[in-house]
């Protein structure tokens, strides 16, 4: 196995030590259960797709910002910056492995009210590509705090701009216009509104939002983690 | 008694001297904002709301409770990650007067906070007993949050994680308001469903007596249960 698979294999081990995996599913089953039981409601579609916008993104911004504190604390990550690691497999391996947990999540919500009656694949791309900008945002924002409760109470306003506001412009009671498409997870919302309920959608703003957004936050993950944290 | 009011108050000073702990106290404040400025007008401007008017004060009171379960549960890991639990397993105090100091200002706080809220709102009428009842009842979330994570985890980890899932479990009976009466009850296996189910009931100027004895006797119950796990599993 080379070193990235490598990372990823044990990243994967410590969010089960850490039972993220485990209660994270956990989560996901009773949310589907109740789900499952109020299917017949109205706006029950609206009521996924607020879950799945909220649920893998709490996973993905708190958990990556937690586990990096945690490893900072037991001074694990400055152990493995005098060793010659690749910084981008380290980000990379715990951005993929935290976000396949919240896409998985999300996809057992939609399965839980949908059955299989819905766009499965463009579900999954959405939802993982919110997973993976809200652990990348997570990555950029944990630089700002030495602790994980400093970085919650900091992350309040900008969690409420990245998550609430494209969610309450869904849900109707705000209209912000063309400002919408400028928001990171516009265009992954899109496809997760058109999976499960076939609203119309533009395919190219929506892939080139995923496209342009995924890649800006990695680099600025990446330069603010390598400068403030590795070599501080 | 001397002895838990002083350790009482103490342990409630450490919320005073961590900063970040501290900024979690405007919390509150913010949702009293919500609820007495930005609700009304919604009310207002959305009549489909209306039928939903309990719901928001549901979510009020509790999301009062979770400051207190947030910060409680944080400190005591802290305490059993830095190894300061163990000294409190010799302190000349029994391992109930122990949890009686550590939560007593917690809930009379969260009591006092649910208090205000619900005087002070103008989205319906309730009882002065009404409003009572409900703070004293949904304050006893905070001890049974906080000794129920902390009897199952081993590191701040696991406690940010196991608070998501009990964040879930607190509101999950919320789902009872949107499903035919006849099945209104089977949320009643979640502690929380009869503290919502008596402000769902105040609201309809009703008597809540019933839906607040079973909470009390279900949290109670439940308060005494994972008391005992805790004290098992915190000192050791």
């Amino acid at each position: 196995m080379n070193s990235f698979g490598s990372q990823l294999k044990w990243q994967f081990v410590l969010l089960q030590k850490n039972s993220i995996i485990a209660v994270s599913f956990a989560v996901t089953l009773m949310y589907g259960l109740v789900l499952y039981f109020l299917r017949d409601i109205n706006g029950l579609d609206k009521l996924v797709v607020a879950l799945v916008l909220n649920d893998p993104s709490v996973i993905g911004y708190f958990f990556i910002a937690l586990s990096i504190y945690i490893e900072l604390k037991h001074q694990i990550l400055q152990a493995i910056f005098v060793t010659p690691f690749n910084l981008h497999h380290l980000l990379i391996s715990k951005v993929i492995s935290i976000s396949l947990i919240g896409a998985v999540c999300s996809l057992g919500l939609a399965f839980s009210v949908k059955g299989f009656d819905f766009n499965i694949v463009l579900f999954a791309i959405g939802s993982l590509a919110i997973s993976v900008l809200s652990a990348l945002l997570g990555l950029y924002m944990l630089t700002f705090s030495d602790e994980i409760l400093k970085f919650t109470m900091t992350s309040i306003p900008v969690f409420l701009v990245f998550v609430n506001l494209p969610l309450i412009q869904y849900l109707g009671v705000l209209e912000l216009g063309v400002v919408k498409y400028i928001l990171p997870i516009q265009g992954s919302l899109d496809l997760i509104d058109y999976a499960v309920s076939g609203t119309t959608v533009n395919f190219v703003y929506a892939v080139v939002s995923i496209v342009v957004f995924i890649p800006l936050f990695y680099w600025m993950a990446f330069r603010r983690f390598s400068s403030k944290i590795v070599h501080q | 008694m001397k002895k838990i009011l002083k350790l009482a108050f103490t342990d409630f000073k450490l919320i005073f001297r961590d900063p970040s702990l501290k900024s979690f106290l405007i919390l509150p404040l913010v949702l009293f904002a919500l609820i007495i400025w930005a609700v009304p007008p919604l009310l207002e401007e959305y009549v489909f709301l209306v039928p939903y008017l309990s719901l928001f004060l549901v979510v009020a009171v509790i999301e009062n409770t979770q400051l207190f379960c947030f910060i409680n549960t944080m400190v005591l890991i802290d305490e059993k990650e830095s190894e300061v639990a163990k000294v409190y397993g010799i302190v000349p105090l029994s391992k109930l007067e122990y949890i009686v100091s550590r939560f007593l200002i917690p809930y009379l706080f969260t009591v006092a906070l649910n208090l205000i809220l619900l005087f002070v709102q103008t989205i319906c009428e309730l009882s002065v007993v009404s409003i009572l009842l409900i703070s004293f009842l949904a304050a006893l979330v905070v001890p049974v949050y906080a000794l129920a994570v902390n009897s199952i985890v081993q590191n701040r980890m696991q406690g940010m994680v196991y608070v998501k899932a009990f964040n879930m479990l607190v509101l999950i009976p919320v789902a009872a308001f949107f499903v035919p009466d006849k099945f209104v009850h089977l949320f009643g296996v979640f502690p929380t469903h009869w503290v919502f189910q008596s402000i769902h009931v105040a609201t309809q100027s009703l008597s809540i007596g019933l839906h607040a004895a079973i909470g009390f006797v279900f949290l109670l119950t439940l308060l005494w249960l994972v008391s005992r796990i805790f004290i098992r599993k915190h000192f050791g």
